[in-house]
């Protein structure tokens, strides 16, 4: 067994490398949980660092502006907006996320139904760059030409040249780039969220918003899985201290979201788009047991 | 009740918004929309009306709607007492829900009918019944009330019958029953739900009847969570689904302990789908499972061929699988035929296997329980399960469609318009139903 390929999907909870199938098996068998608990990470990792309060700001142009609750249809289409990615497959996402002084960009594809990502990462000069693979729990690294695209399919994977990829645990707690990762390749999910549930959290509609001219609305993700009771809740109640903004369109597809990393409180855009033929999953995690 | 209003408010706003899907897809007509004075017995869609929800709003109590061959891309919530939703065609009158629109038949109000048409590609539900609903609509999974539902507050949708009815690719339940009583569910068909086909829940007295269905392709093919005492489920196929059968308790929902339903007649076999989406718990080739369900009988079922386990008994947190009678069923070539997973928090207790030709049982001792009496919950041996290889789910968007079903009564009584619904569903008698061959309703799988 080479080490960045996992166990097949057959084997029973191989160890071994970072794509384990007991991981990834825990990882789907979960049940459907609220888009809060996808953000835990981040929550954890402002939370660390002295998080500022930065106030949403409603565009006062717009009709209805807000921040105000979600009617129920826009909490059903923020409901189905991890759904959307599953139903798709495969999306490219890309971002830029500062970590450690360092200016990473990213561009890559996740797949979402077999819950792995998988592209190229380069520093802003430039200078470096790395494939990478992910899943919920680690990462693979593979030297790589700076300002190439990551290509499919993956390299080294066969032969002397896997000795190039090397792994480590995914550790959202500790880098940007990795809560980053871990957000966006737990963005899926096979059924819809709850979405009278989301309509009685602290999600919050800001205002409209367009992306590439496709008209989409703002919406500040929950804070937590609860339902929000002003009376009790700690939390503002107004969108100001969620961690994720979406970007949703009027079918709950996903264009762009924001999510805010600790300090200072900036917002990292990610932006989605489509990638219908892009296969990359089987590579990493199917076949022979290595 | 003050929500009937509101009901009526909201549906009249997703019927403004098909209509105006209607025209602006050029699909013609334009007949009137609006309610006229004089409430119809019988309205013809596209004839009388051109959507289905603006023929709810001319129909009279007791009416029928009948429904011409086409795609409809409507929610329908049919809030006329004693109104028959028929179409014409099976397999030709759709109600679709383009994978945007959150169900497709929603009835909350007593005596309605639903009949000989297809739903598909909801969020949420094909076809559901149910009292528990506000003026946004049905108040489902995570809704006030749903945990303790205040029968005064949310009385119980009475009398209601779902026939020749497909439902397919819905995101989690084909046909769906809660908080109602007195109802059939028959001769209907349900694949491609990510959480279960068929699904009867939270009723007490139910007086339920689901007979002559078909479920594959499903996470699970029937569920029932907390809906107790007169619920028969008989001569169903609920095969090659991920779980054939559930019979649950449920503290997330009203009425535990789930109890004293009649399983009969049924075939649950086979139950390792591939092309279906994942069981929310990676839950696959368990034939019946009984969680923390108290007093039920099962009875002359056909349970053959699910890789994990035939009919399996465990806790519900801390509510038992007590007293349920395990009676003159075929069982065979499962992981094991019989078991009992229950942990020491709960054991099961009272619970008998008799005329049950078992091979394998988790713990053997189950072999030798015999009616009355049963067993003494014996906590097994976990290491013994057996593990087998889950597939990835796929979206329920993308599950394949199933075949053309039976159509109800062809021909002119097709524009009959039935008397009302009974106080009571008659029940079929159990010896009605022997164990059924492995062929039963084959004829109408995609799988078999």
């Amino acid at each position: 067994m080479h080490r960045v390929r996992p166990a097949p999907r057959a084997a029973q909870a191989q160890p071994g490398p970072w794509l384990r199938q007991d991981a990834l098996a825990g990882r789907r068998s979960r049940t459907r949980a609220l888009l809060a608990v996808l953000i835990a990470t981040v929550v954890f990792l402002a939370g660390c660092s002295g998080d500022a309060e930065q106030p949403v700001e409603p565009d006062a142009t717009t009709a209805g502006a807000g921040p105000r609750p979600l009617t129920s249809e826009e909490a059903e289409r923020l409901a189905v907006a991890r759904f959307r990615n599953y139903d798709d497959g495969v999306r490219e996402v890309s971002f830029e996320v500062t970590d450690s002084g360092v200016t990473y960009a990213v561009d890559a594809w996740v797949d979402w139904v077999n819950h792995v990502g998988y592209g190229a990462v380069a520093d802003a000069a430039g200078s470096e760059s790395l494939l990478l693979a992910w899943t919920p729990s680690g990462l693979s690294t593979y030297p790589w030409t700076p300002g190439e695209p990551a290509p499919l399919p993956a390299p080294g994977l066969a032969g002397a040249a896997a000795q190039e990829w090397t792994s480590s645990e995914l550790a959202p707690d500790a880098s940007r780039l990795h809560t980053l990762l871990a957000l966006v390749v737990d963005l899926g999910a096979d059924r819809p969220d709850n979405a009278l549930l989301l309509s009685q959290t602290d999600a919050r509609w800001l205002r409209v918003d367009d992306v590439d001219g496709v008209s989409v609305d703002v919406i500040a993700g929950p804070t937590a899985d609860v339902v929000y009771d002003p009376a009790t809740s700690t939390a503002a109640g107004d969108g100001s201290d969620a961690t994720v903004r979406y970007w949703v369109t009027d079918d709950g597809t996903i264009l762009r979201l924001e999510v805010r990393l600790g300090g200072a409180g900036e917002w990292t855009p990610v932006e989605f788009g489509p990638a219908a033929d892009v296969e990359f999953a089987q590579d990493f995690l199917g076949g022979e047991g290595g | 009740m003050s929500s009937a209003g509101g009901i009526r408010r909201w549906r009249a706003v997703v019927s403004a918004a098909a209509i105006v899907t209607v025209l602006v897809a050029g699909c013609g007509s334009s007949p009137s929309s609006e309610p006229t004075a004089e409430p119809n017995d019988l309205v013809h869609v596209p004839g009388d009306a051109a959507t289905i929800s603006a023929a709810m709003d001319l129909v009279a109590p007791g009416g029928l709607v009948l429904v011409e061959p086409g795609t409809y891309a409507e929610e329908v919530t049919v809030d006329v007492e004693d109104v028959t939703l028929r179409g014409t065609d099976r397999n030709t009158v759709v109600i679709d829900g383009g994978g945007t629109r959150s169900f497709g038949v929603f009835a909350s109000a007593d005596g309605v009918r639903i009949e000989n048409l297809t739903v598909h590609s909801t969020l949420f539900y094909g076809v559901l019944v149910t009292g528990l609903h506000d003026e946004n609509g049905p108040l489902a999974h995570g809704g006030p009330g749903y945990t303790e539902l205040d029968p005064s507050r949310f009385p119980p949708v009475q009398r209601f019958a779902i026939d020749h009815v497909t439902s397919y690719n819905n995101g989690l339940y084909g046909i769906y029953a809660f908080n109602a009583q007195h109802g059939t569910i028959t001769n209907s068909y349900a694949s491609g739900s990510a959480d279960s086909g068929f699904y009867v829940g939270q009723c007490e007295q139910c007086d339920i009847l689901v007979a002559g269905n078909v479920a594959e392709r499903n996470a699970i093919g029937f569920e029932n969570a907390n809906a107790s005492d007169s619920v028969t489920i008989a001569g169903n196929r609920f095969s090659h689904n991920r779980i054939g059968m559930t019979l649950i308790s449920n503290y997330q929902e009203a009425f535990t302990p789930q109890r004293d339903n009649l399983v009969v007649g049924n075939l649950v076999s086979d139950n390792t789908s591939a092309d279906s989406p994942a069981h929310a718990l990676g839950g696959f080739g368990v034939g019946l499972a009984i969680n923390g369900g108290q007093g039920n009988r099962v009875v002359a079922n056909r349970i053959e061929g699910n890789p994990v386990v035939g009919v399996q008994l465990s806790n519900a947190e801390d509510l038992p699988a007590v007293g349920n009678q395990i009676l003159d069923n075929i069982v065979g070539a499962n992981g094991f035929d019989l078991a009992d997973t229950s942990a020491a928090r709960a054991p099961s207790s009272g619970n008998c296997f008799d005329g049950t030709a078992a091979t394998t049982a988790l713990p053997a001792s189950l072999l030798r329980v015999t009616c009355p009496g049963g067993n003494a919950g014996e906590i097994a041996d976990g290491g013994a399960w057996p593990r087998v290889d889950v597939p990835v789910g796929m979206s329920f968007l993308q599950v394949p469609a199933p075949p053309a079903q039976p159509s109800l009564q062809p021909g002119a009584a097709v524009e009959e318009i039935p008397g009302p619904l009974p106080a009571q569903v008659t029940m079929p008698a159990e010896a009605d139903f022997p164990v059924p061959e492995a062929s039963l309703l084959a004829d109408r799988s995609g799988v078999a």
